[in-house]
């Protein structure tokens, strides 16, 4: 997608491989089976987990990414 | 720490009337052994049925398969945490039925990506296992047990048989002995020879283990860090697999490529075996780091080890657990060397791994999921159910993951990879 022109931010629990595949935008989720989330917390602090994964990948799709 | 192995070898295996050794046949009560696994009232029946080497036979999904192992008295316990109290294996003597397998069929797993055993053919060609006498047993849960207790109940069956059956050599003198002997980290007068541990994973957190799941010495590996075990624990029923494994099976625990050949190294005086350490793949980026980090410290501080061999478990992601520890390692001064499956769908030799580290440069294939084979239908089918044995004995494409011994983690693989 990136050499398509489309930027790409990776979200992953398992950052060495996503950078060995070349991810050059790459946000820490949570864990394998939850990468978005976290099922140990209350709904509120879930949400607010997720928020934050969120916006933080947007945030780093505003940088310029070095090798496409 | 020294452990026996009394290896009754056998020739042939049949049911009858009572449980039995005689020479190297082996018979089985299948009444008798039906009362054992049903005392166990998260089951409701269970077939018992024997698969001779070679047999056009597909048996699946198998849950798992062992070798009939039982501890003379005085030993310690049989499969600890599982089946006797939690003590120490790897000591003592404990009697073997080389040659013979028990093979649990899980009824309650779908077909897709499940475990077969095929006993002939080119895909069987490639498994160890088709030259074993299979017991087959297919335990039937009771009506409103949940899976993982099903799953459980798999387990307990599983060493239960185990040791019944190994149970009836006790008093037999075997046929030969194998002994592994090792004082782990302290060893003494072996100067001048490279020192060599294993670093082993016995579950990827990529899955969620049971609270019931019962892995090493019992216990569900939730929250483990590294464990230093020696060799001999591996082979004499500390870890079994998990309830979802692939690639593994607690017979090649019982018989580790990887220690066995260590082993016998060390016993030619070429190297020394000074330990072994138990991993799980972790389930986040502070947690992986955290049990590299351990793992290697480890290897480096208290076996001061000079090299290791690792081994993964489970699917892709382990990769990264495995190929980081060996970095942590190469940091330290100790060489490595990793097992690694092909990953990659596509044959492609960039798809095949899943990290890229310069300094983790020893790498050995042991089979993976680029590798299948178009198998006719099966003259006799095993399944948990009448429709899963009807859809598992048509003519299918075997995948090498998906058959038990020929795509193994732990390494009895006889695939390898080229690239042209």
């Amino acid at each position: 997608m990136e050499k398509a022109g489309i930027p790409v931010c990776h979200v992953t629990s398992v950052v060495p491989v996503a950078k060995m595949v070349g991810s050059n935008r790459i946000v820490q989720g949570q864990g394998i089976v939850h990468v978005m989330g976290d099922a140990d917390l209350p709904a509120e602090e879930e949400k607010e987990l997720r928020r934050k994964t969120v916006l933080q990948a947007i945030e780093a799709l505003k940088n310029e990414a070095a090798t496409p | 720490m020294r452990l026996t192995l009394a290896i009754h070898q056998i020739g042939s295996l049949s049911l009858g009337a009572a449980t039995l050794l005689d020479g190297n046949k082996l018979v089985v009560d299948p009444e008798e052994l039906r009362l054992l696994i049903l005392e166990d009232t998260r089951l409701r029946s269970v077939d018992i049925e024997t698969v001779s080497p070679g047999e056009d036979c597909r048996i699946g999904v198998v849950f798992d398969i062992l070798e009939p192992r039982a501890k003379e008295s005085g030993s310690g316990p049989n499969f600890p945490g599982i089946l006797d109290p939690i003590g120490v294996v790897g000591q003592g003597v404990t009697h073997v039925l080389r040659g013979v397998a028990v093979t649990v069929v899980d009824g309650g797993a779908g077909l897709e990506n499940g475990k077969i055993l095929e006993m002939t053919g080119p895909a069987g060609e490639a498994s160890p296992y088709t030259s074993l006498h299979h017991l087959v047993i297919t335990p039937h849960s009771a009506e409103n047990v949940v899976r993982h207790s099903e799953q459980a109940a798999l387990r307990l069956a599983s060493v239960k048989t185990s040791v019944y059956l190994a149970q009836c050599a006790l008093e037999i003198t075997p046929h030969s002995a194998e002994i592994f002997e090792s004082d782990g980290p302290v060893v003494k007068g072996r100067g001048g020879l490279p020192r060599f541990a294993y670093i082993g994973q016995v579950h990827s957190r990529q899955r969620v283990a049971e609270i019931d799941e019962k892995i090493l010495y019992g216990d569900n590996t939730a929250g483990m860090v590294p464990v230093s075990l020696h060799p001999n624990e591996w082979l004499d029923g500390a870890v079994v697999t998990c309830n979802r494994a692939m690639g593994a099976e607690t017979y090649f625990y019982q018989n580790h490529p990887v220690i066995l050949e260590l082993y016998r190294r060390h016993q030619d005086d070429e190297i020394t075996l000074v330990g072994t350490l138990a991993t799980m793949a972790a389930s986040d980026n502070d947690e992986r780091d955290r049990n590299c980090m351990l793992a290697a410290e480890h290897a480096k501080w208290n076996l001061a080890a000079d090299g290791v061999i690792l081994t993964k478990y489970g699917g892709g992601a382990p990769h990264a657990d495995m190929s980081l520890t060996a970095r942590r390692c190469e940091e330290l001064g100790i060489r490595t060397t990793v097992q690694v499956s092909d990953m990659s769908w596509d044959r492609r030799a960039e798809s095949a791994l899943l990290f890229n580290y310069p300094v983790v440069d020893a790498i050995v294939y042991v089979g993976g999921r680029d590798t299948d084979w178009d198998v006719p239908a099966a003259g006799r089918v095993i399944g948990g159910s009448g429709e899963l044995a009807e859809e598992l004995g048509a003519p299918r494409r075997l995948i090498a993951t998906n058959v038990c011994g020929v795509s193994s983690q732990q390494g009895i693989s006889r695939l390898r990879a080229m690239v042209h």
